[in-house]
């Protein structure tokens, strides 16, 4: 349904669509092949952009994102709205109700089957004159994906050496394909879309006890401009992945802002080691081989 | 005889001007000062249903024979719900009703009132507009009502026709014993059918002297641009008036002036000798405090404003018009039949102004350092320009015709990097972005992107947001860098080696004209300048420019003196 929609609205764009890299590498889908895909990560920066992109070639840009990433639209959709600049937000959802959508524009349609096309159809060719300078949301509900990594269960287990049962390994956005019941010590999966690290910062700035933080290169690059603050704290201890289509030179901008910065291949014991003994906030970045 | 109440008395004066004369009644406490006022004035037809769910049937059979506007007026409470099932077919069949729904006072919502419901927006999406007119306490409740009323019944012939809801709050019943009804405000919307509705906006267009055209943000393909400089250029001729635009307005023709000048500081005296007697607005937003003045003068001018979706917008309780049609359109056809030319001395009193304007020394600050730019960047380049003071800023500086952009429907900060990446991918050219520290780092992962080899962002870095020291300053508020302007020590050298960005930055005048000369020429990557400057110099500069620029008179300037001597004792004014 997908290929259907993006079919039916490709004469009535500017030919071009806006989407992160972990769906512009995942969406097979032949009408994608029509139009020309811009890769930007952020969902509410792609807002913006494709903001920017409809209102210098005066016809509309197709943003695709999915239902996790749609709050972060909120903000680019609003300014589109009041510059009433057309932008088509296509959203792949797994169905649950985003409430939010009704609130901010009118033009708001759920696409669960062929015969849900009719409304969208009817206002598209019949009675475009009236909503041309509208921002529309249209949801597709549909199974998407979205590729996970693996977290690597030795680097696990090693850290846990130094800990005890009131500390916390806090992963982000990896997959935990063992048990982890039984280990002396707390460990959280987050898998939220946006914030991990000021999350994270908040977390440790009240905290007494060990608390590391293991996530991707993804969700340093949606944050990364939190580290541009006050509250980067001693107890800061983070290991970063990289992942596919998130990988940037970061080491500059974490030590401007007086982080050990350590960049590996490979976990090995003494990176732990000094990952866990360190007085000042680390961070440890694991390049891909 | 009609009501006192204010609220009531709009919506009678509206219904009448509009010719809207058919009323169905339902019987009530809540809704008798409008029922009491309409039953007694002739150009009223009344009649009398007792449940309301048949009175809104016979009014839409009424309304479908007649096609014409039929109202409905009810008690508040669950006599309204009754309206719902009509309302819904009037929908769908394309029926003008007006719900007039009284209803209580709005504030003792769910706190054991009697016959109180939330009436509010209860009609959901079968009405093309719902309404809610508070009990008017002053001026501005009373213009509130005026605008809401007068939205409400010109959506119900708009894009189609349909029902409207216009829920009106009672407290006081009264017996209805003023004699006059007051006359207040239409608004009308005139779409490019209605030849006779042009006529005689031609004939009131020439009983005005000072015309003054107010073009906010708008962005247009070069024909047609072109089109709209001939048509402003030849209205020009035709008529007493100057163009006020903004850099983000993109258009350019003879009378056009940079009014935000002098506007930002011309104080609300010294303006009303600048007041036009018309005012039209096209495009959306204009950021100069123009808006204010006109505002100020709302009760003194007429405002028609022009728009290609006929919305609603009234800027400065001024609204007359509604032009539902293309800008060129507009002015073209306003402009018919007009052979003579005006005279141009509202034009020239506006232009010697701003011939006076001066600027003081700007020293080594964000002021200057756009300036400089201001002066290099060629003809009908892209510029983008954050919110707020860069763009103010290049708005007092920009020599050139640039096509300029800025995120002026909702002034955040969030988004202006990325905005600017999305207009400059389709850029052969160079293109530019003018943006301050805190739009930069708020946005910083659009840095990210693969960018062209002609982006230029030009980022003046003063370690905190400018707009607050402008706003307030350290003088008056000693911690105004902690949290209200965010102060920072981020540079984006530390950044860049993340981006494919090449880097220059600069500190002082030598610095920046070394750095300018490679900024302005094509290059094998994008660059990006880091300008720093001082954020309570900057905005110490800006204030002396206003200062420098403004009519006082001696009253005045002797009440300035004595606030300044007030607030800082004789010594600090360093009498020689």
């Amino acid at each position: 349904m997908l290929n259907d929609l993006l079919n039916m609205l490709y004469p009535f764009t500017n030919g071009s669509i806006t989407t992160s890299y972990n769906h512009s590498d995942n969406i097979d889908c032949d009408s994608l092949n029509k139009y020309k895909i811009e890769t930007v990560n952020d969902a509410r920066s792609a807002t913006f952009f494709a903001l920017g992109k409809s209102k210098n070639m005066f016809k509309p840009t197709v943003l695709l994102i999915d239902d996790q990433e749609a709050a972060s639209t909120y903000t680019g959709l609003t300014e589109a709205i009041y510059q009433k600049v057309q932008v088509f937000i296509v959203v792949m959802s797994k169905g649950e109700k985003a409430d939010f959508w009704s609130f901010c524009t009118g033009r708001h349609f759920v696409v669960r089957t062929k015969d849900d096309f009719s409304e969208l159809a009817e206002m598209l060719f019949n009675t475009y004159e009236k909503i041309k300078f509208e921002p529309m949301v249209i949801e597709v509900v549909m199974d998407y994906h979205v590729n996970r990594q693996a977290v690597d269960e030795n680097l696990i287990l090693s850290i846990g050496n130094y800990l005890d049962k009131s500390d916390t390994v806090s992963v982000s956005n990896m997959h935990m394909n063992f048990d982890v019941t039984s280990l002396n010590f707390n460990v959280t999966v987050d898998n939220g879309e946006y914030g991990i690290i000021s999350k994270y910062i908040g977390y440790i700035w009240r905290s007494v006890n060990i608390n590391i933080l293991i996530c991707t290169s993804r969700d340093l690059y949606l944050d990364i401009n939190t580290f541009n603050c006050k509250y980067i704290s001693s107890k800061l201890k983070v290991f970063v992945y990289d992942v596919p289509g998130y990988i940037f030179n970061i080491q500059e901008w974490i030590e401007a802002n007086s982080i050990t910065y350590i960049s590996i291949n490979r976990v090995e014991h003494s990176v732990i080691k000094d990952l866990i003994e360190s007085d000042n906030p680390i961070l440890v970045h694991v390049k891909r081989g | 005889m009609y009501t006192k109440l204010k609220n009531v008395q709009v919506i009678i004066s509206l219904l009448k001007q509009n010719g809207i004369k058919h009323l169905v009644l339902s019987p009530g406490t809540r809704d008798a000062p409008l029922v009491y006022s309409v039953e007694r004035d002739p150009f009223f037809t009344c009649y009398s249903m007792v449940d309301e769910r048949s009175a809104a049937y016979f009014a839409l059979g009424l309304s479908m024979q007649l096609d014409e506007p039929v109202c409905l007026s009810c008690t508040s409470s669950t006599a309204t719900c009754n309206y719902l099932p009509a309302v819904k077919e009037a929908y769908k069949k394309k029926v003008q009703l007006v719900l007039l729904t009284a209803d209580r006072n709005n504030y003792l919502l769910k706190q054991g009132e009697d016959q109180l419901i939330v009436q509010e927006g209860m009609y959901g999406n079968y009405v093309k507009a719902a309404v809610n007119l508070p009990i008017v306490n002053n001026q501005q409740d009373l213009l509130y009502c005026i605008r809401k009323t007068n939205e409400a019944l010109l959506e119900l012939d708009h894009f189609g026709k349909g029902p409207v809801q216009i829920n009106f709050q009672v407290q006081v019943i009264d017996l209805c014993r003023e004699k006059e009804l007051p006359h207040y405000r239409k608004v009308e919307r005139v779409n490019i059918d209605n030849n006779k509705t042009w006529d005689r906006k031609r004939t009131e267009l020439s009983k005005f002297k000072k015309i003054m055209i107010v073009y906010g943000e708008s962005y247009y393909s070069e024909e047609q641009r072109q089109r709209i400089t001939a048509a402003l250029n030849s209205f020009s001729e035709k008529f007493n008036c100057i163009v006020s635009y903004e850099v983000t307005s993109n258009i350019s023709c003879k009378n056009a002036l940079r009014t935000c000048l002098v506007a930002e500081a011309m104080t609300d005296k010294e303006f009303t000798q600048y007041a036009p007697d018309l005012v039209i607005t096209f495009g959306n937003h204009f950021f100069s405090f123009l808006k204010y003045k006109l505002r100020n003068s709302g009760d003194r001018i007429v405002h028609w404003r022009v728009c290609e979706d006929g919305s609603y917008q009234d800027n400065f309780d001024a609204l007359t018009t509604i032009f539902e049609c293309k800008d060129d359109y507009f002015i073209n056809t306003i402009c018919e039949g007009v052979t003579t030319s005006s005279s141009h001395n509202y034009f020239e009193l506006w232009n010697d102004r701003l011939q006076k304007v001066v600027f003081p020394n700007l020293g080594f600050t964000n002021f200057y350092a756009i300036q400089r730019l201001s002066n290099n960047i060629s003809s009908n380049s892209l510029v983008h320009l954050t919110i707020l003071n860069s763009l103010r800023l290049f708005n007092f500086t920009c020599k050139n015709h640039v096509r300029a952009f800025s995120n002026l429907g909702a002034d955040g900060i969030d988004g202006g990097m990325s905005t600017f990446f999305g207009q400059a991918s389709i850029e052969d050219d160079l293109a530019f972005i003018i943006a301050g520290d805190l739009s930069f780092f708020y946005d910083l992962n659009s840095s990210l992107l693969q960018h062209k080899r002609g982006i230029r962002v030009f980022l003046i870095n003063n370690f905190a947001g400018s707009e607050f020291h402008n706003n307030f300053g350290l003088d008056k508020i000693a911690s105004l860098n902690k949290y209200i302007a965010a102060g920072h020590k981020s540079r984006a050298k530390s950044f860049v080696k993340a981006t494919n960005f090449s880097y220059l930055s600069a500190t002082n005048h030598e610095e920046l004209e070394n750095a300018l000369q490679q900024f302005i020429k094509p290059s094998e990557e994008p660059i990006l300048l880091e300008v720093f400057t001082d954020a309570h110099t900057d905005s110490q500069t800006l204030k002396k420019f206003y200062a420098m620029n403004v009519v006082l008179t001696p009253k005045e300037q002797l009440y300035r003196l004595a606030k300044k001597i007030a607030r800082n004792g004789l010594k600090k004014l360093r009498l020689r």
